[in-house]
């Protein structure tokens, strides 16, 4: 009995030491005891439901940070290191994280989970404590304008573009009608960030009809039904906002029982993962994005390349999530130097000063790796271009691979007139 | 189990039933209400804070579940989603009727109750597995129903197709957008909802519930409608989820489906399994159990993550801390089965013994 207690005591003392003691990994040491270091935090679901998609990012950014410490000695020649906190895609722990890196008041943040960037969002514009590079481009997040910047066109113009494209490409003549389209999405905030007013009356607008909304899970089991209600609801495209790990069931099985759906996903869909999945089944697969492919020939992506190579990274980790982790890394290092050569000394880098570099990028191109458009009332890309995978000649050899079918165009501003405002310094 | 202070015995019935009943023990209650009081002066931090408030919103919660399934029996797996109820009530009365957060605050945990009077119906011919089963599938239709057919547009505020978030919560002057106000909103909420409970439990209809408990057929033979008090027995309970969840959007300010799973009803119960099922304490014990060990879970996973290579930090960091959470669970209970409430009214028997080794 007495062993009993004495452990519970001793588990109960380490609880509360370890629960205490959690700025230790502090962003400026003391001047003079050890080399000053700036902190990267990232911040997202990396065991929940997202978790698949996460893990590689932080992957990315861990790689790019210790590529940055050994090419460029860190940022402004301060060694970088990055910290997470877990959300789990629940709100109760995303704040309990946000709080926590919060308090080590690291100055630029990666996050994503539209849900939990949606209910932190006050948080951010009201603490103004941090600068965040965000995927989650969702309503509520990106806009109203603030301390909160996109990494891709805010997620109902992204989709209006491909609705622009899609009438286009469209014979109305032989078909005697607009396209029709059933959205399979994820029941989550970043599932239904597409699902806005101003997308579908420009659905509308354009001739398209929205036949249903389906909701599927992450991890998809049963890929039939969904497919089938699409189907049976008369749409001749699938839309969503998919992440990786859910489009091949679908693609795979549209292609057993010989659907004729077509599919279309939304810059974090347009992924190399999916092709290694699917295989043959993903050849039409659309998708809208403002980053490079990782075949392309551009400084930033010949580094990952090389980076995967010799590190041996699994194939899961060589999409887009990876390619993102670096984005934003290089994103850190331009926004934190031009502001550090803007103000002179690291005591006037503060978040709002960030904010202010960011806002004057305007088009901006992240060594390579993606195209980014900043304003004062802008937070999410202007442009982007659509893509498909097609078989290519690559050398000697055909390949599967993600192709622009267009160039650089304008996407459809969608952000409601009460949200373009931006908000206080 | 428990004991009494030396010296102190009952000879009236009230004596038997007060919950505090020396001069030290109303001394030691003062100081620790005081110590609520003062909290967030004492400790300015927000972060403790912000965790503080979370933990105090599932007592609520937890306390409801402990009237529902430790005192009366009643096995239910469906709480987040009674919680949700609750939540959703309270925006709707906020914003489609305009009513004050004050006046929602109640009528959300009185919808909460009702839905759960409404499930609670199949408790009259089930029992155990089967009516968890059916718990289930409350939590199964709640969600959905949130999840497919209450609009945003039902509700004012910011509304995003996944869900609405609301405006801080207002009494007079004070703006509850702060963890220290906060705190003050749902601190004094806490106590009051926990006073409560300490009292129902020791009242008629708490012990025709313990009764249930122990025997149901027993309990009818005494004069016990089973129908009544079994309904009864859900409407409070989840007359408390909705409470919870009211206050819980307060504190979040943002309300959501995939807030309220079945993930969430299971650790609720898991939570009450580890305090002590049927016990007061029990609750206040398993939220802070849980929460901490998950907090300390959560702080454990980077640590770890910086000794490991990077491609295996983000995966084998981030789950380790799971991993040991659920270790730590595991030999909890194989340690003390019967939760950490029954661990404190030993530890609390060795000091009123002291320094004699019985009792």
């Amino acid at each position: 009995m007495k062993r009993h207690f004495l452990i519970a005591l001793l588990v109960s003392v380490i609880f509360i030491f370890v629960l205490f003691s959690n700025s230790t990994y502090a962003q400026t040491p003391a001047k003079g005891k050890e080399k000053e270091k700036l902190g990267i935090a990232f911040l997202g679901d990396l065991t929940g439901p997202l978790g698949f998609w996460n893990a590689p990012r932080l992957v990315g950014i861990q790689d790019a940070a210790e590529y940055l410490n050994k090419q460029y000695g860190g940022i402004g020649k301060r060694e970088i290191f990055v910290d997470w906190a877990d959300t789990k895609s629940k709100i109760d722990i995303a704040t309990s994280g946000y709080e926590r890196l919060k308090a080590n008041k690291y100055l630029v943040w990666h996050t994503c989970g539209t849900g939990e960037q949606q209910m932190l969002k006050p948080r951010y514009e009201e603490d103004k404590s941090q600068v965040i590079y965000t995927c989650s481009t969702s309503p509520g997040v990106i806009y109203p304008p603030g301390y909160v910047f996109g990494t891709a066109a805010y997620y109902p113009d992204e989709w209006g573009l491909f609705f622009d494209w899609l009438v286009e490409n469209w014979d109305f003549k032989k078909m005697g009608r607009g396209p029709k389209v059933a959205i399979l999405t994820y029941s989550s905030g970043y599932g239904k960030a597409l699902i806005t007013d101003e997308l579908f009356a420009y659905a509308k607008k354009k001739g398209v009809e929205i036949v249903d909304t389906i909701y599927v899970p992450f991890v998809v089991v049963d890929a039939a039904t969904p497919l089938l209600k699409a189907k049976k609801a008369g749409a001749d495209w699938c839309i969503g906002q998919w992440i990786y790990q859910s489009v091949p069931p679908f693609l795979i099985e549209n292609q057993k029982l010989d659907l004729g759906l077509k599919f279309a996903v939304n810059t974090f869909g347009v992924d190399d993962v999916i092709i290694s999945m699917a295989k043959e089944a993903s050849i039409g697969l659309t998708g809208i994005t403002n980053w490079t492919m990782l075949w392309e020939d551009t400084a930033g992506m010949r580094i990952i390349r090389e980076t995967l190579e010799k590190k041996f990274r699994r194939p899961e980790d060589r999409g887009a999530s990876y390619v993102l982790g670096w984005m934003n890394t290089w994103q850190t290092k331009m926004v934190v130097e031009q502001t550090l050569k803007r103000v002179g000394k690291w005591e006037k880098v503060t978040p709002a000063e960030l904010r202010r570099t960011s806002e004057s990028w305007g088009k901006v191109d992240i060594n390579g790796l993606g195209v980014m458009f900043y304003g004062p009332n802008q937070r999410g890309a202007t442009e982007s271009k659509i893509v498909q995978v097609q078989k290519v000649k690559a050398g000697d050899k055909e390949e599967m691979r993600w192709v622009p079918v267009t160039d650089w165009r304008k996407v459809p501003r969608l952000v409601p007139p009460d949200w373009e405002k931006a908000l206080a310094y | 189990m428990a004991t009494r202070p030396a010296g102190v015995y009952d000879v009236t019935y009230q004596q038997d039933i007060a919950v505090v009943r020396t001069l030290p023990q109303w001394i030691s209650l003062f100081i620790f209400l005081c110590f609520l009081a003062v909290f967030p002066i004492l400790f300015p931090n927000r972060y403790l804070l912000n965790l503080v408030n979370t933990i105090l919103i599932f007592i609520i919660s937890a306390y409801g579940l402990n009237i529902l399934t430790g005192y009366a029996g009643q096995i239910s797996v469906g709480h987040a989603a009674f919680m949700g109820v609750g939540a959703y009530a309270c925006a709707t009365f906020m914003t489609s009727l305009k009513l004050s957060f004050w006046i929602s605050l109640p009528l959300s945990g009185i919808t909460a109750g009702l839905v759960g009077i409404l499930f609670g119906f199949p408790s009259l011919r089930l029992k155990g597995f089967y009516l968890a089963m059916t718990t289930i599938a409350a939590q199964f239709i709640i969600t959905s129903f949130f999840l497919h057919f209450y609009k945003p547009e039902v509700l004012g505020g910011i509304k995003f197709a996944s869900g609405v978030t609301l405006k801080p919560i207002q009494l007079g002057s004070i703006t509850f957008n702060t963890q220290e106000n906060l705190y003050y909103l749902i601190m004094p909420c806490t106590v009051i909802m926990a006073f409560f409970a300490r009292n129902l439990v020791r009242s008629r209809l708490g012990r025709a519930f313990v009764a249930i408990r122990d025997n149901d057929l027993a309990a009818e033979i005494m004069g016990i409608s089973l129908f009544h008090y079994k309904l009864k027995a859900f409407f409070i309970g989840c007359f408390f989820a909705g409470i919870s969840g009211a206050i819980y959007i307060a504190f979040m300010r943002i309300i959501r489906p995939d807030q309220y799973t079945l993930m969430d009803s299971i650790w609720i119960l898991g939570i009450l399994i580890i305090g002590g099922l049927g016990s007061h304490l029990g609750p206040i014990f398993g939220v802070i159990f849980v929460k901490l060990l998950d907090e300390v879970a959560l702080l454990f996973a980077p640590a770890l993550g910086k000794m490991l290579p990077a491609d295996l930090s983000s995966r084998i960091g981030a789950s380790m801390g799971l991993v040991i959470f659920g270790i730590v669970v595991v030999l909890f209970l194989i340690i003390e089965p019967r939760g950490i409430a029954h661990r404190w009214e030993i530890l609390k028997g060795r000091f009123r013994h002291w320094p004699f080794t019985y009792g």
